[in-house]
């Protein structure tokens, strides 16, 4: 037989309320509370088949058991941080047996301490901002004769097929053309090339006055916080645009309301971005151990 | 009634009683838990090696998978909600009209008498080990 199993949740104070009852956790399990001095470990014993060797790497494998943990570890420490600070562990922190995670309580209570004295009273929200198409809102310095459709793909391939068909009947006159061809469609080869630099330009004005954009709103919402964290903004394919800022703020409970309220007002202030603003979040990101 | 306290045009939250209870801005997305739950929150070594980082790279499959989920119902192309194999609602309407015309739908049942024959070991769930 193995030994149990003991998913680790969160930290919080002893003096904490209850954890309450009918909570469960990643396998539906009942969580509960080990207590050791000041300190409190919220936690669930898994079920036999996870607490085999393997059994929780192997089921993190299957991407639908893998969302639901997700979904169900900080469902509990969501919970948790609703009533009383919480510092989140990180997802699949397994000890064999309560008696390993009073040892934890114990001989980290050094870092788990400070640790909780970062979370109590405060939340982390997270602002991301996107850069907005160029030339959407059409500004005042915004370069004419770009219209920069939001379909990015089928707008080149349609310009691209156009630029082929112009260059096969304007063999003629191609130097006049050059000229006047930036202000309406193509007509040559080399008018092409000119529209695709003034577009390539407007897109890479775009993206550094989302850049300036960007810098500003992280200075104005730090100044509300008392931690800042940056998180990746590289996120894949889910995602149209990859985001010029990704941040975390760690934000005094006291202060949240003018928090949020100040990243609204900067919604009008930066046209260039687009915000998503979320929290409060418990502070996953402002838990780190030193060193 | 139902409606959240807000105040009127800036949507902006209100303190509820407790720590953390302001209305959500806006609704924490999959990706956003997934940010944060896979990889943050205090890092301390349990008995039990995990190795997050292929979890870290099948979250990107479970984002894409996510993604075109999303994409694909705005485009309207949401075929497997009304599909038995891939929805528990079209199971259930199923049911429901075989319940209207059970000569349409003639399925094994267990008070067929005859078809408890076939399936000696009732419960198959229970473990083979």
């Amino acid at each position: 037989m193995t030994d149990p199993a003991v998913w680790l949740y969160a930290v919080r104070p002893a003096a904490a309320p209850a954890v309450p009852a009918g909570l469960s956790g990643v396998a539906g399990e009942p969580v509960r509370s080990v207590c050791h001095g000041d300190l409190e470990a919220v936690v669930g014993t898994l079920p036999p088949s996870l607490a085999a060797q393997d059994g929780v790497q192997a089921r993190l494998a299957d991407p639908v058991w893998l969302e639901q943990a997700v979904r169900r570890h900080h469902h509990v420490v969501d919970t948790l941080f609703r009533a009383a600070a919480t510092v989140p562990f990180r997802l699949a922190t397994i000890y064999r047996g309560d008696d390993r995670v009073v040892e934890l309580l114990e001989t980290r209570a050094a870092a788990l301490r400070p640790a909780l004295e970062t979370a109590t009273g405060r939340a982390e929200w997270g602002v991301r901002a996107y850069p907005l198409p160029a030339g959407t809102p059409a500004g005042p310095g915004a370069p004419a004769g770009t219209p920069a459709a939001p379909g990015t793909p089928a707008d080149s391939a349609s310009s691209a097929g156009r630029g082929a068909a112009a260059e096969a009947g304007a063999a003629t006159g191609s130097g006049a053309a050059a000229g006047t061809a930036v202000a309406t469609a193509p007509t040559t080869g080399t008018a092409y090339l000119l529209r695709r630099r003034t577009e390539l330009a407007a897109r890479e004005q775009a993206r550094a006055e989302a850049a300036a954009e960007a810098a500003e709103l992280e200075a104005t919402l730090s100044q509300w916080a008392v931690a800042v964290r940056r998180l990746s903004t590289d996120h894949g394919a889910d995602e149209p645009v990859p985001a010029v800022s990704n941040v975390s703020y760690l934000v005094e409970q006291s202060r949240a309301a003018d928090f949020v309220a100040c990243a609204h007002r900067l919604r009008e202030r930066l046209p260039r971005l687009r915000l998503r603003i979320t929290g409060p979040w418990p502070p996953y990101s402002f838990v780190e151990l030193p060193g | 009634m139902a409606r959240p306290a807000r105040t009127q045009s800036t949507g902006l939250p209100v303190a509820g009683a407790g720590l953390g209870l302001l209305d959500r801005p806006e609704p924490a997305s999959l990706a956003d838990v997934l940010e944060r739950v896979l990889d943050k929150g205090i890092v301390i070594a349990g008995d039990i090696r995990v190795d997050l980082v292929s979890v870290e790279l099948l979250t990107i499959r479970i984002r894409l998978l996510i993604a075109s989920v999303d994409r694909a119902r705005e485009m309207g192309i949401d075929w497997w909600e009304r599909d038995p194999m891939f929805s528990s609602r079209a199971r259930a309407e199923i049911a429901s009209e075989a319940v209207r015309h059970p000569d349409r739908h003639r399925e094994p049942h267990p008070s067929d008498g005859h078809r408890e024959a076939d399936h000696p070991n009732g419960h198959r769930e229970a473990d083979r080990d």
